[in-house]
């Protein structure tokens, strides 16, 4: 599987062999135990019990009864399965890329040598902060389709807005409109990766006579696309996975409207504790998330540059 | 051109993991008394147990708390030989979490009250309950100072499980300085009052709803139910009444019972017909349920529990006072929500005689004094009905006898749990009749070809569900 | 073309280069610069929105919090609530215990992650692509359903009721979250470093401490915020690990405000609150200088 190797290649290692590529492989192993350790401690039994549970009926309560693909077979006839697949990828689709811009455009916002920068970074991280119940009831107030402000301020220029959370229509673009809110985690990343490309990279573009947008494409792109690949993929995984924001605020409604397949997951898990469902929908949902992922890599190969190397 | 890891920096790393290691377990608590042994599936209890502590997993949050350490204390105070380890966790879904991991572990406390969604009967149903028929008897405990309503939820199969520790009837709520400005008289205190019906409500109603500009600016009423209870109102019921007896959701009668659809679509007028109403929209019904608009002063009616009653107690703008819920109309018996909450006992338990003894204690009256009724609630005892009534005249000045009384009569009219008194409601509920009824405070479809629609996926799940 | 070869304490360019840089820029680019502060505080105002409602709720009597429409200054200003709601419940000391287990969570992770991320980053080992991906899916597996496994395990291990099963996984590489952004990060280093090194006789562990740590640490920062907000906003370990009061950290500690009855005093929990979200915030302000342009060229020329 070429996406699978092409993965983890880093350009320009001159290849060694015999003792020394001996050496290397048992340093590898020595400064990667923390995590093999931990992946054989860990996770790899609960993971494989969570494979075995996938199959069982399990009411956590009791003991789990061996009941082989039915959970799958069930999966495929429920269509709260199917709604809520349907809504989590709208969702991402939508949130995704949007997500992405905007994070990269702060971040560059913010590296401009605009004056107080340190402030202005901690308040876009705000968000990831204070989590929870402040922010949802902010965000229901702002959204009420009739004491909210942008239902108040869509009336001031003649437009009847929309019942937002309360809408089966347009409670999904509420959400996405809502996870803009949370762009101080990837934005952070991306500020990161920005202090990582060396100056003089652009002050060699300029003494050729460069243009901001040449120097954006040719040097800011490619020097950070190491760091886009990974908001990218850690979107699409985080964007699979929302659950919180819609257990607060709507808990799925109106009508399954916004029934995220992560809230789904966790009414069959928490709620109703039919843990053996909901191991089946969360290995659905880890083959889906790895699809995905996969994929992510084998699209974006072509222009992610590694290994910093100075010549083109 | 050596790749290696000299021996010195294997050595140095290792030293920096294990001197880490020693750091991160230095750091931790030790581990508490363990109680019982891991692994332990609760099989037959062993002969006594004695002296083994007795855990409780109890719901905290704003000083909840305080009430249960204060009665354990008395009960430890009387009881020197029996310890009990205080376990607590937020109440709902996070109560429940850890109850479950708990038994799943093998380690469950021996005494709980899970408040929320899923009541004992669920643990009943997968043989985790402990009967409690042969203790009574031993101990000759009269059983008859219980609420009866509390009472018919304590069996399963029969078998008395579990025994009732609180009260929470709901009441109408309603703004008397409001009324007062309409020219109206207070509302009646008195549950039989034939002429208090769910028409009269409608007429007072629109009497006080007021509108500016096409928008509503104060509502008459707040929106009475906005999940299942809204079917009660006109006396009918989604299930059969054995349904609360065996506590297993068999059969779906909604659809086809009159007083129900009508009593949801009623509901539905005073949203989006008569417009008396503010939609859950409007009405922003947060998870945590915040009776913004009732004590903003734009709400003249409102359908509450009495766990509200300690918020309104802080509303200085505007009279208030409680009333006897309407009547259904045509003389029917009404249906209304009252929650109760049980203790109920993990079977295979170590100390049962320990346990045994201390859910006793906490549903006597020398415990119930204390919680719930210090809390707030009422106790599941009749006899602690005037004491509930004095300490609450104490902390409701602005309240009638009478209406005090509404509160205290209110559980003999009312009906019980779904959720906390069946297996399966839960499920159902969440997954297809709270998406129906939100879709009928929509108002786009009448509540009959809803409740029609969505009938077929109820009965799916009820077969899906109903054998435990 | 000579660049400082000192790393900047401040977040801008030395101060020469930045003078003659704007001098150097038209006033096509300063108008830029205007255009972007004014955007920047467009967004910096919509965002501060919760924190002022927080705020302006955690300085109200109890009635006022929830009327409607929102009255954004108190009727009157209750400084008393922040004294009273840290004594409401025992605040201070789950505080103590969020700071306690926090500090050693992000000492693993910063260590543990760099470890493992270096490694995938600069060793070459057969498999090793295959090990990566399987990096990535414990991502992908929701905790939900490994929750009841992990708690058996932690139980037979006797870590219940105690602080082991918050911290130690940390130790373990932490999240793949983590190794992941590193190893991001290392691969954006130039490998002549390493090999330079190496003809001077550094050893890997060398190459790793004294070369790729020093020039990450942005993103070694980056960990270190998040690895400490993780801890810090984690409620789901202390909820099922944690059966004594005594031991809550503050995501605990902060459900202890709500109540049943409705009643729940929402002016002390956003005080509370408000109070919580201190220590991320100076973390998260503090290691602003981490995030350091052109320390990557420190070295390589001449």
């Amino acid at each position: 599987m070429t996406a699978v190797q092409n993965l983890a290649k880093p350009k320009g290692i001159p290849r060694r062999r015999g003792k020394l590529l001996i050496r290397e492989y048992i340093a590898f192993y020595l400064f990667a135990s923390p995590w093999l350790l931990g992946l054989l401690f860990f996770v790899l039994g609960p993971t494989i019990a969570s494979l075995v549970l996938s199959m069982t009926d399990y009411p956590v309560i009791v003991a789990p009864k061996w009941i082989g693909l039915s959970n799958f077979v069930a999966m495929s006839h429920d269509d709260l399965v199917w709604q809520s697949l349907k809504v989590t990828s709208l969702y991402s689709l939508g949130a995704v890329p949007l997500g992405l811009i905007f994070a990269f455009l702060v971040a560059l916002l913010m590296n401009q040598g605009v004056r107080g920068v340190r402030v202005y970074r901690t308040i876009y991280y705000l968000p990831a902060v204070i989590t929870g119940v402040p922010v949802a009831l902010v965000w229901m107030w702002v959204l009420n389709p009739d004491f909210g402000l942008v239902n108040n301020a869509l009336r001031l220029i003649g437009i009847v807005g929309p019942k937002w959370l309360f809408s089966r229509v347009w409670v999904i673009p509420a959400f996405i409109v809502m996870s803009l809110w949370n762009i101080g985690a990837p934005m952070v990343i991306f500020l990161a990766g920005l202090q990582g490309i060396p100056v003089h990279l652009y002050e060699a573009a300029e003494i050729d006579g460069a243009t901001a947008w040449v120097k954006f494409w040719n040097v800011t792109v490619p020097m950070m696309s190491p760091v886009i690949l990974f908001n990218l993929v850690m979107g699409v995984i985080g964007s699979f996975q929302t659950f919180t924001p819609a257990f607060i605020m709507t808990n799925g409604g109106p009508a399954n409207g916004s029934l995220f397949y992560g809230l789904f997951l966790y009414d069959n898990a928490f709620r109703w504790f039919k843990m053996g469902y909901a191991s089946a929908l969360a290995w659905l949902m880890f083959l889906i998330i790895l699809v995905m992922t996969l994929l992510v890599f084998r699209l974006t190969n072509r222009w992610v540059y590694y290994g910093g190397s100075i010549q083109e | 051109m050596s790749n290696k890891i000299s021996r010195r920096t294997f050595l140095k790393m290792a030293n920096v993991v294990a001197g880490a290691g020693a750091l991160v377990l230095a750091g931790c608590k030790p581990p508490s008394q363990a109680t019982t042994a891991p692994g332990v599936t609760p099989t037959t209890p062993p002969a006594q147990g004695a002296g083994a502590p007795v855990p409780a997993l109890l719901r905290s949050g704003s000083g909840e708390e305080d009430y249960f350490n204060k009665t354990i204390d008395l009960f430890e105070k009387e009881n020197p030989d029996i310890k009990i380890s205080r376990i607590f966790a937020p109440g709902g879904d996070d109560y429940i979490t850890k109850l479950d991991l708990m038994i799943a572990s093998g380690d469950p406390p021996a005494i709980y009250a899970p408040f929320s969604t899923r009541g004992y009967r669920y643990y009943a149903a997968k043989g985790l309950s402990q009967e409690l028929d042969s203790f009574v008897a031993a101990d000759k405990m009269d059983l008859s100072d219980f609420h009866p309503d509390g009472m018919k939820g304590c069996h399963w199969q029969g078998k008395l499980m579990a025994l009732p520790l609180d009260l929470w009837p709901h009441v109408i709520f309603y703004n008397k300085s409001m009324f007062k400005a309409a020219g109206l008289p207070d509302l009646t205190t008195d549950w039989n009052d034939a002429n208090w019906n769910t028409d009269a409500y409608l007429e007072i109603a629109q009497k006080l709803t007021k509108t500016e500009n096409g928008q509503t600016t104060v509502f008459g009423s707040n929106y009475y139910f906005n999940y299942w209870a809204a079917g009660w109102t006109f006396g009918g019921d989604w299930f059969p009444m054995d349904t609360y007896e065996t506590g297993i959701v068999a059969e779906f009668t909604g659809d086809k019972d009159e007083k129900t659809i009508n009593a949801v679509q009623w509901d539905a007028d005073l949203m989006n017909k008569y417009k008396v109403a503010p939609t859950p929209a409007q009405a922003q019904s947060v998870q945590a349920g915040l009776p913004q608009l009732f004590m903003s002063n734009k709400v003249g009616m409102h359908m509450g529990n009495i766990g509200e009653l300690s918020t309104y107690a802080k509303i200085t703008d505007f009279e208030w006072g409680v009333a006897a819920a309407p009547n259904p109309p045509g003389g029917v018996k009404r249906h209304l929500h009252v929650w109760i909450d049980f203790w109920s006992m993990i079977k295979g338990v170590k100390n049962l005689d320990g346990s045994w003894k201390f859910m006793k204690f906490m549903v006597s009256p020398e415990a119930q004094k204390i919680y719930p009724i210090e809390f707030g609630p009422q106790s599941s005892l009749l006899s602690l009905g005037q004491y509930w009534l004095d300490i609450q005249k104490k902390l409701m000045p602005n309240l009638t006898d009478a209406e005090l009384k509404t509160l205290t009569e209110g559980p003999k009219y009312e009906q019980i749990d779904l959720e906390n008194w069946t297996v399966n409601f839960s499920q159902i509920n969440a997954q297809a009749l709270q998406p129906a009824m939100d879709e009928c405070w929509l108002g786009e479809k009448p509540a009959k070809d809803i409740i029609n629609g969505v009938a077929p996926k109820i009965r799916d799940l009820i077969n899906q569900t109903k054998n435990v | 073309m000579q660049e400082s070869a000192t790393a900047q304490s401040d977040s801008l360019p030395a101060p020469q280069e930045h003078i003659l840089w704007w001098k150097r820029k038209s006033i096509g680019r300063r108008i830029r610069l205007v255009v972007a502060t004014i955007l920047i505080l467009i967004g910096a105002f919509a965002l501060m929105v919760p924190l002022a409602w927080m705020i302006s709720t955690s300085l109200k009597a109890d009635g006022e919090v929830f009327l409607v429409p929102i009255r954004w200054i108190p009727k009157k200003i209750l400084w008393s609530n922040f004294p009273a709601a840290i004594t409401f419940i025992p605040f201070l000391h789950y505080y103590l215990n969020s700071i306690k287990v926090a500090i050693l969570v992000v000492l693993g992770a910063v260590l543990s992650a760099s470890l493992v991320a270096f490694a995938f980053a600069r060793l070459r080992v057969p498999g090793k692509n295959i090990m990566f991906v399987i990096l990535l899916s414990t991502l992908m597996l929701p905790q939900e359903v490994t929750l009841v496994p992990v708690y058996l395990l932690f139980k037979t291990l006797g870590w219940l009721d105690s602080y082991r099963p918050l911290i130690v996984p940390y130790w373990f590489g932490g999240s793949a979250f983590y190794i992941f952004l590193l190893r991001q990060f290392f691969m954006t280093l130039p490998t002549e470093l390493d090999d330079a090194a190496k003809i001077d006789g550094a050893t890997l562990f060398d190459i790793y401490w004294r070369i790729v740590l020093p020039l990450s640490k942005p993103a070694l920062a980056t960990v270190a915020i998040f690895s400490f907000f993780d801890s810090w906003n984690d409620f789901r370990s202390p909820l099922i690990y944690l059966n004594t009061t005594d031991l809550y950290t503050i995501p605990m500690a902060l459900r202890l405000y709500m109540s049943a009855l409705a009643n729940t005093h929402w002016n002390y929990l956003m005080a509370a609150t408000l109070l919580s979200v201190i220590p991320p915030l100076v973390i998260f302000f503090t290691s602003q200088r981490y995030f350091v342009q052109g320390a990557v060229l420190t070295g390589l020329k001449g």
